[in-house]
């Protein structure tokens, strides 16, 4: 694919208010139709990435680097510019949905409100067309759905309902934040589905999740963070296969499933730093099986590595002969 | 092998008030199950299975309304978990959320020390040492609170302290589900090395069955509080007989595997929540339902040795119903 990026990031660093830096030179970029698995445990910036790709970080935050949007630079816009980046073209669904709705309106209100508010469309218009979103998505008794209040829903409905107000406005991107954390394996699936007939509509996705191996299953690329600084990034394949970090590899491996039983569990030594106290070097030598000198005193670069790949290890190509 | 803790019959019911009226929801309905000295079970369901009300009714942090429970061969029911000193000292549960379950202003030592007592035991340091490190934690923790410690090390506080009274079954409500994944296996691993060395009887209760295989060997499967299917977690595994279980293995991912098509076992259906009056309650949501499954509810009967399922697609086998099963799923891949 020689597409040009519909989003790039470059060297993003955001630093909140109270000096935390969460996320440390984080570059990437996503193409139109495309899935990427944004992986990361706690503390990992996983989060902050997705807010600060639409701007909706705390007052003071300090955001350096470029986000790019199409040909806009969004981490230049102002307020009202954002206003037609936010929803309309770059779209979030938020983890916790029962939050994120207001608890007194219904749902199909919710829906249709912001968009009936700022533009042509009329309310029946409106309506009807959040009840074929909501059909296209597998809702069953969309009307009554529409009818109903947050509480009244499931968790795995109520996410529907979301994803249906996100997709109203026709968003070119939809940022994910944990989606998944909340939901059974059942409806876990169903909710892959679901992003996969997105992908289909043409629709890019960025799903933001700490389970690697749900991710391997249906994303394009993946992107692993790590106490705020990119691991590596490149096709799921390749990283699966062949991790060309260390983190990378102790993920998979420290992962339970059920095809690799036999080999048993191999877990990971070791804690995540806290923000108190990030070791110097690279951030992960303090857990790495094959930490060297040069890793305790010295950043890893950004090494580019065959396949379009790129990883921040100082043995980038070691680890991946291996 | 001595059978420890027998559930027979259990049913716990609870009102719900919701828009259309009061429902009373059948949270366990009629549960028998045995936990085996030195053999772990495996609790897993969905959430609204019962699964977390069974754990409760088994450490009788809750009251069954009917049932029987049995520990070391003696009757528990209906008494209260205050007066029955044995049972409560060697019947222990751990909960999925370690930061809830700690006293935030007691220190990790004062938290073991503490429940040395309430097992009689005078606390010292020996011991506090010794069980911190049978959860692989350093010394240097122990005059830290709950706040200052990361979610892994306060779950293995957590389990520290139950081991301070020696029991003899713990029961697990997701230990793991809310730690990171880099975490997850290392407490995994600990309990492996707990049960090995303190010859504790574990009963995990989880809706994860990619961390069962690792820690528990017979299994049950849990929908809308009954058990729906159980056996041992190989044939689990490589042969599962509900359509159900079918769905959740098949669910349940995997690397260099694509997203798994479900739909053959479980339909998918946002309307969970319908039940046939009186057939099978997973009618509505079954790829496999057969006619009579909307009318007669399946018992749970014994297919082989240790296993036993609720379909009625498997019928009895001596009517040789069994092969209609065999005929269905044949006709069902070839599909």
């Amino acid at each position: 694919m020689n597409s040009a990026p519909l989003l790039d990031v470059k060297d993003l660093t955001v630093v909140y208010p109270d000096g935390t830096r969460a996320l440390d030179k984080v570059s990437f970029s996503l193409l139109p139709g495309e899935i990427l698995g944004v992986i990361g445990e706690s503390g990992s910036g996983k989060s902050t990435l997705g807010l600060s790709i639409l701007k909706i970080l705390p007052e003071k935050s300090e955001m350096r680097g470029t986000v790019t949007y199409g040909e806009r630079s969004i981490l230049k816009m102002k307020e009202n510019e954002l206003r037609d980046i936010r929803g309309k073209e770059i779209g979030m669904v938020f983890q916790d949905t029962l939050s994120a709705f207001d608890p007194l309106v219904r749902i199909g209100r919710q829906i249709v409100e912001r968009s009936v508010g700022d533009s042509s469309i009329g309310y029946r218009e409106a309506s009807a067309k959040a009840l074929g979103i909501m059909q296209s998505l597998g809702v069953t008794y969309p009307e009554s759905r529409l009818r109903s209040f947050p509480h009244e829903l499931s968790g795995g409905l109520r996410q529907r309902s979301f994803i249906t107000m996100t997709m109203f406005q026709d968003p070119k991107i939809i940022i994910m934040d944990e989606p998944t954390t909340a939901l059974d394996v059942i409806a876990q699936i169903q909710l892959v589905d679901l992003i996969k007939t997105l992908r289909g509509k043409g629709m890019s996705i960025i799903f933001i999740t700490h389970d690697i191996v749900l991710a391997s299953t249906f994303c394009d690329k993946l992107l692993i963070l790590y106490s705020g600084r990119v691991m590596e990034f490149g096709r799921t394949s390749q990283l699966i296969d062949a991790p060309a970090n260390p983190y990378t590899e102790g993920l998979i491996s420290a992962t339970p499933t059920l095809s690799n039983l036999d080999s048993g569990l191999r877990p990971m030594k070791g804690v995540l730093p806290s923000h108190k106290s990030m070791p110097a070097g690279c951030r992960f030598w303090p857990r790495c099986l094959y930490v060297q000198e040069i890793c305790r005193s010295e950043e890893p670069p950004m090494t580019t590595l065959p396949g379009d790949r790129v990883s921040a290890c100082h043995f980038a190509q070691k680890v991946l002969n291996r | 092998m001595t059978v420890m803790l027998e559930l027979n019959n259990v049913s716990k019911s609870f009102v719900k008030k919701t828009g259309q009226g009061i429902v009373r929801i059948n949270a366990v309905d009629n549960v028998s199950l045995s936990v085996t000295e030195q053999s772990n079970v495996g609790i897993i369901g969905e959430s609204g299975s019962g699964k977390t009300t069974l754990g409760r009714i088994m450490t009788k942090l809750t009251e069954p309304d009917s049932g029987l429970i049995t520990y070391r061969s003696v009757n528990v029911t209906g008494k209260k978990r205050k007066k029955l000193s044995e049972f409560r000292r060697e019947v222990q549960m751990i909960f999925q959320d370690p930061y809830s379950s700690l006293d935030p202003r007691m220190s990790v030592r004062a938290a073991i020390a503490d429940f040395m007592k309430l097992g009689g035991n005078e606390p010292d340091q020996e011991h506090i040492s010794r069980y911190l490190s049978m959860v692989n934690l350093d010394d240097d923790i122990l005059d830290k609170r709950p706040r200052d410690i990361s979610g892994g090390q306060r779950q293995r506080v957590a389990v520290a302290r139950v081991l301070a009274l020696n029991p003899r079954i713990i029961v697990a409500d997701e230990p793991v589900s809310a730690l990171d994944v880099s975490i997850r296996s290392q407490v995994l691993t600990m309990f492996q090395d707990i049960r090995r060395r303190a010859g504790i009887t574990f009963v995990y209760i989880t809706h994860d069955i990619s961390t069962l295989p690792y820690v528990a060997e017979q299994m049950h499967v849990m929908y809308r509080g009954r058990i729906v299917e159980s056996c041992d977690i190989r044939s689990l595994i490589s042969e599962p007989l509900h359509p159900y279980t079918m769905g959740l293995l098949a669910a349940v991912p995997d690397f260099n595997k694509d997203t798994a098509d479900i739909s053959r076992h479980i339909k998918s259906t946002s309307d969970v929540d319908m039940v046939p009056e009186h057939g099978c309650s997973f009618y509505y949501r079954c790829a496999h339902a057969l006619p009579v499954c909307k009318d007669v509810d399946p018992p749970l009967a014994e297919q082989e040795k240790g296993r036993l399922v609720a379909c009625h697609l498997y019928g009895s086998r001596e009517a040789s119903n069994g092969e209609e099963a065999d005929d269905h799923f044949r006709n069902v891949e070839k599909k």
